[in-house]
């Protein structure tokens, strides 16, 4: 990565900021938005990715990434991540969020996460 | 404890923003579960999500973690021609000094989403600190060691996960999607369809 922190710094922040106004680090939102109970966050994650699919297209000489690939621990992957996502209602950054917000449980979960990293790393990673 | 959280729209706007704004600024795709892979392991290359690393440069980072000492020469040469940034530049000190860059940025990067989550709470006027998760996750788990455990072990499965599976939330959910890449299509539909049915299966065994 090149250039200043401040080009992390800057979409860091408003990331954390996002998922915390928009109730995504909330185990009652997420949960609710998992049983069909609450739209609002399908919505949201809808819009973004839809607005995501416009401005990647039109900045598509400005932005040029890598495809992402497929590999074999894409679907086993994302299953378990589903399953934790349900049981621990974060992801990553939601438990880093939630930290940021001073709801100390999540440093129990991002202790599981930083777990999980390593034996991925140690174990998984071919 | 009431919430004003944003409206789906508001929200939404500010999540493809923050997709589009990292790329901008730093070359590379969003990706909290690839900048956390980056911060905590011995990594050889600088690509971020965990499916391309692996596919190129899985050996060398196998040996790289096996040995304390970088095997740089590996990873640079083994990098090279698959990702964008081990390029010309990082041939032997160069690598060393760009991936310590790459694990300061990444976790600056997260370190700012905590800080952001933090003024989020601030700035919808939350009583900053109260400790506590949200009250349907004691309803489910209770106070006692259920929660902790749910907690732990959730985590792992995260971490496990997302790094096996190359992304999140961002790097799939988002970045992904949002350059219709099938692997990040297919894996969102995944995850999302696995928490929804765990999230029923939690319903119906625990409340």
């Amino acid at each position: 990565m090149r250039g200043s922190l401040l080009r992390v710094v800057i979409p860091g922040l408003l990331l954390g900021f996002t998922v915390g106004r928009l109730g995504f680090a909330d185990y009652n939102e997420l949960h609710r938005m998992l049983l069909f109970r609450d739209l609002r966050l399908v919505l949201a994650f809808g819009t973004a990715v839809t607005l995501c699919v416009v401005l990647f297209a039109l900045l598509r000489r400005k932005i040029r990434l890598e495809p992402v690939r497929f590999h074999s621990g894409t679907i086993p992957g994302a299953l378990i991540f589903g399953i934790g996502w349900a049981i621990s209602g974060v992801c990553p950054g939601v438990a880093l969020v939630q930290i940021g917000q001073g709801i100390w449980p999540a440093f129990v979960t991002l202790a599981g996460i930083v777990v999980g990293v390593r034996i991925h790393g140690r174990f998984l990673s071919r | 404890m009431t919430h004003n959280y944003w409206p789906w729209w508001l929200g939404g706007g500010f999540l493809a923003l923050t997709a589009i704004l990292y790329p901008l600024l730093t070359g590379d795709p969003l990706g909290v579960s690839g900048a956390l892979g980056r911060v905590l392991r011995r990594y050889r290359h600088r690509t971020d999500d965990s499916a391309r690393a692996e596919s190129g440069c899985g050996e060398a980072q196998q040996a790289g973690e096996q040995q304390s000492t970088p095997d740089l020469g590996t990873g640079a040469s083994c990098c090279g021609p698959a990702s964008t940034g081990c390029g010309p530049g990082d041939s032997t000190v160069g690598a060393s000094d760009q991936q310590r860059s790459e694990r300061r940025s990444s976790a600056v990067f997260l370190l700012s989403m905590a800080v952001g989550g933090g003024l989020a709470e601030w700035a919808g006027g939350q009583t900053w600190g109260r400790g506590q998760l949200a009250s349907e996750f004691y309803r489910l788990y209770g106070h006692g060691a259920g929660g902790w455990v749910a907690l732990f072990v959730g985590g792992i499965l995260v971490g496990v996960g997302t790094r096996l599976s190359g992304g999140c939330t961002s790097g799939h959910g988002l970045s992904g999607c949002g350059r219709l890449q099938p692997a990040s299509l297919v894996a969102t539909a995944v995850f999302f369809g696995f928490a929804i049915a765990v999230s029923f299966l939690i319903e119906g065994l625990l409340s």
